[in-house]
């Protein structure tokens, strides 16, 4: 075996690749699937030329007999086909990859198709026409005594017959002995070749007689030779059916037929005039908002507002208070326009996408950036709050308070986003908080406190808004024809690509994805449950949702209703992915204790103010809240909705305490949860109640 | 004499395995053993003993074994194995139940021997 030229093949093809890319410098698909086709050609050849050498090397092997001759034959042909052809691939794949970075699946597959299928065709004719010489050194020992025409008949049975070549060597000796034994009696040339051409039309038509002897002959196989045969066929017959499969499964497009963008603003709409609309105020308030500096977000008392210890402004230092302050009067525009904004029966804005792509048009991808500026405000309106209550103000600061309730209502109104309600309850949370503060240190009179608590009651008139998930669900309808295709067996499949895309941008990844991630997703997508089925189970998940977040914790504690986590974790994740990515952020939702939550403080409000004006009128407080009830001071009985109980009501000597057991379900006596630093935690998984009343302090205030 | 093939199909098999129960043969050997054997009444054509040889090997009715002729050229001799002659036996049994229902119907023409 010629070892060099194994070697000169592989750099033939490397150098012909180059070329390849240097002559045609067109950019884009072209230049890499021709270089690898010049490559392919290139390694292709060199590897017939070794071939041809250990052709003849395997020539002489027999002709000498030498068992290490022919071994060093096959060898030189295992390497032609294995250096020669496929390395030279590699090394101009090698190049290429080099001088053009990464290639998409899609050019690198085609070119090494492409290239391959090309450069391996003239190897296949130099390799076939090798193999007939060297059958034709193999007939003539066996039909160097018969006449030709006999001769010819037996090599075109041969050669038709397709089969393993000791099998063809035994029927050839066969055939040859019997016409040698029907022609051993001939005394002349003649004669043979008379009795030649009748047995030859007695054997009759080649092709039939090659197909009847090959079938006999594959019977006479042993069994395992046969299993082992099918198994490969069936082995290949399954590759390429995946491989055709796999290329019908990774060109499916979607089919955006349903504008649920349009269905989403509808659904929001409510059925009232555009002046009553407070979204328009709400936009001017953003674009008059100054933004914090750097120095006000560092600073604790900003930043950690809601803590007890900073309640009261004129107990922050100086600098803090002359650098809120000045945000403060900075923001006064915005504010203005913000509680303008909230007095308006409701918000209503029309949802556009933020993407230029259309393929990117999804209701998944709406940016929501109005929440944290909301946000912002709302802490501006707080800090007006407590700046006019230091100024002896309390109305002003009360009417501050309502606007942020009344702002964060119009948020739960929403229900194109659960996000959007998650805020709003938030806002509404912190509004009512404030109120209690104020209705703890201010002198607020009887009538005050019952102008306030009917206030606060207008603001829900229905009642305190659970969280609506219609939006959410319609989200997930709009993802599952962004990513599936629409017809075909279960109404459509997952798309690999698309699903890639998405689950990448659901973890924050904007940069172009790794491509041989496509192999792990185009597996997930193929397991994946298929679209009609996709839409029953969400449409099932999403009802049982809905029916959950009317069901109260306690309830759902003691009758142990299962949570979204729950509910995930019987779903395998191979053939339910989507649903793994897509729900999980809604768990708290679906328990909606947050919300439970910021009913529980709003209920606790009304009920505070109640219970002071009862006792600015009539000197005591109340002995139970069903006296609140029967004499007016509230419609209905506040209700603990992790009890299951109305909230506990002890009064004290001049006083009273008023709290909901909190989220470990037990009433611990009163007792709120506090940290290391002594700081309460009104609401603690473990530990503690939620404690309204009185406004706890830090250990270090008490 | 030249017989239909479908006619000659299904006793070839039989008659080949009547001749090698009588000894073991090469291919051109068996053929004129056929011709002989029969009184030059039945022939099987070459593109026919070499397949049926090769599927009644499959079947394992016969067995092929390799042997050097004088010539010093090999030889496939074939000889029938205990399963081809109970393969035999069974196909002796109809082929004679044939004989006299064809008898029958041809109104004794076959003759019984």
């Amino acid at each position: 075996m010629k070892l060099p030229m194994v070697i000169v093949g592989i750099l033939v093809g490397a150098v012909l690749g180059i070329a390849g890319i240097v002559i045609y410098p067109i950019l884009g698909l072209l230049s890499p699937l021709l270089g690898m086709f010049i490559g392919a050609c290139a390694g292709g050849v060199a590897g017939v030329f070794t071939l041809k050498y250990s052709v003849l090397s395997y020539q002489r092997s027999v002709e000498a007999k030498s068992t290490m001759c022919r071994l060093d034959a096959y060898f030189g042909i295992f390497a032609a086909t294995i250096f020669g052809g496929i390395l030279g691939l590699i090394a101009t794949f090698w190049v290429l990859t080099i001088l053009y970075g990464r290639m998409n699946h899609v050019q690198l597959l085609t070119g090494i198709a492409f290239g391959a299928f090309l450069g391996g065709f003239p190897t296949v004719i130099y390799v076939r026409r090798y193999i007939r010489e060297l059958k034709e050194i193999q007939y003539a020992k066996y039909l160097v005594s018969l006449p030709e025409n006999a001769g010819n008949l037996i090599k075109s049975i041969i050669g038709q017959m397709r089969y393993r070549k000791k099998v063809q060597d035994d029927v050839m000796a066969e055939l040859a002995g019997h016409f040698e034994d029907e022609l051993r009696d001939c005394k002349t040339n003649e004669e043979r070749e008379q009795k030649a051409r009748r047995l030859i039309e007695d054997f009759g038509d080649a092709k039939l007689l090659a197909v009847l002897l090959r079938r006999a002959k594959k019977r006479c196989r042993p069994l395992w030779r046969t299993v082992v045969a099918r198994t490969f066929q069936t082995i290949g017959v399954l590759i390429l059916c995946l491989a055709l499969y796999t290329t019908w499964f990774l060109t499916g497009k979607p089919v955006i037929s349903v504008d649920y963008l349009e269905i989403i603003n509808q659904m929001s709409r409510p059925q009232i005039t555009d002046t009553d609309n407070a979204w328009p105020h709400y936009e001017k308030a953003f674009s008059l908002l100054v933004e914090p500096n750097e120095s006000l977000k560092r600073m604790a008392a900003f930043k950690n507002y809601r803590e007890a210890v900073y309640l009261q402004f004129n107990k922050l230092t100086t600098t803090e208070q002359l650098e809120i302050r000045k945000w403060v009067e900075q923001n006064n525009a915005a504010w203005q326009e913000f509680a303008a904004g909230s007095l308006k029966p409701y918000s209503y804005r029309k949802v556009e996408y933020n993407e230029k792509d259309e393929s990117d048009k999804m209701l998944w991808n709406i940016i929501l950036p109005h929440l944290g500026t909301l946000s912002d405000l709302a802490k501006a309106g707080i800090w007006r709050c407590r700046m006019e209550i230091e100024q002896g103000q309390p109305h002003l600061a009360v009417a501050d308070c309502l606007a942020i309730v009344r702002a964060g209502k119009h948020l739960q109104n929403n229900k194109m986003s659960t996000v959007e309600q998650l805020v709003g309850s938030s806002l509404a949370g912190l509004g009512c908080a404030e109120i209690e503060h104020i209705a703890a240190t201010q002198d607020l009179s009887a009538e005050d406190l019952e102008q306030l608590g009917q206030q606060l009651t207008k603001i829900y008139p229905d009642g305190y808004p659970l969280t609506n998930l219609e939006g959410e669900k319609i989200m997930f309808l709009d993802v599952v024809q962004h990513l599936f295709t629409d017809g075909g067996p279960g109404g459509g499949h997952l798309i690999p690509k698309r699903f890639l895309d998405f689950e990448l941008r659901t973890s924050g990844v904007h940069e172009r994805p790794n491509e041989h991630l496509i192999v792990p997703y185009t597996a997930t997508a193929m397991t994946h449950i298929r679209r009609d089925e996709t839409i029953d189970k969400a449409n099932e998940i999403y009802d049982q949702l809905n029916k959950t977040i009317k069901i109260s914790p306690y309830d759902r504690h003691i009758n142990r209703i299962k949570t979204s986590d729950e509910i995930l974790t019987e779903l395998p994740r191979y053939k339910y992915s989507l649903f793994h990515i897509f729900l999980p952020g809604s768990d708290r939702v679906s328990e909606s204790e947050l919300v439970y939550r910021g009913k529980t403080q709003y209920e606790a409000t009304l009920t505070i103010l109640a219970l002071q004006q009862w006792q600015m009128e009539k000197g005591d407080y109340p002995e139970t809240l069903n006296n609140l009830v029967e004499s007016g001071y509230l419609k209905e009985l506040p209700m603990d909705p992790f009890s299951d109980q109305p909230l506990v009501y002890k009064r004290t000597a001049d006083n009273f305490t008023l709290y909901s057991v909190g989220l470990n379900f037990k009433d611990d006596g009163g007792q709120v949860y506090r940290d290391e630093k002594g700081k309460p935690q009104l609401w603690h998984d473990e530990f503690g109640d939620a404690v309204f009343w009185p406004v706890q302090k830090s250990e270090v205030e008490q | 004499m030249k017989f239909e093939a479908q006619l000659l199909k299904g006793v070839a098999p039989a008659v080949v395995l009547e001749i090698l129960s009588r000894g073991q043969m090469y291919g051109y050997e068996l053929s004129q053993a056929i011709e002989q054997r029969s009184g030059d009444i039945l022939t099987l054509g070459k593109g026919t003993l070499y397949p049926l040889l090769y599927n009644l090997e499959a079947k394992k009715l016969v067995k092929g074994r390799w042997e050097k002729a004088d010539s010093g050229r090999k030889r496939r001799y074939y000889s029938i194995t205990s399963k081809g002659k109970t393969q035999l036996a069974k196909q002796k049994e109809q082929l004679k139940e044939l004989q006299a229902g064809l008898n029958v119907v041809f109104g004794g023409a076959f003759g019984i021997a």
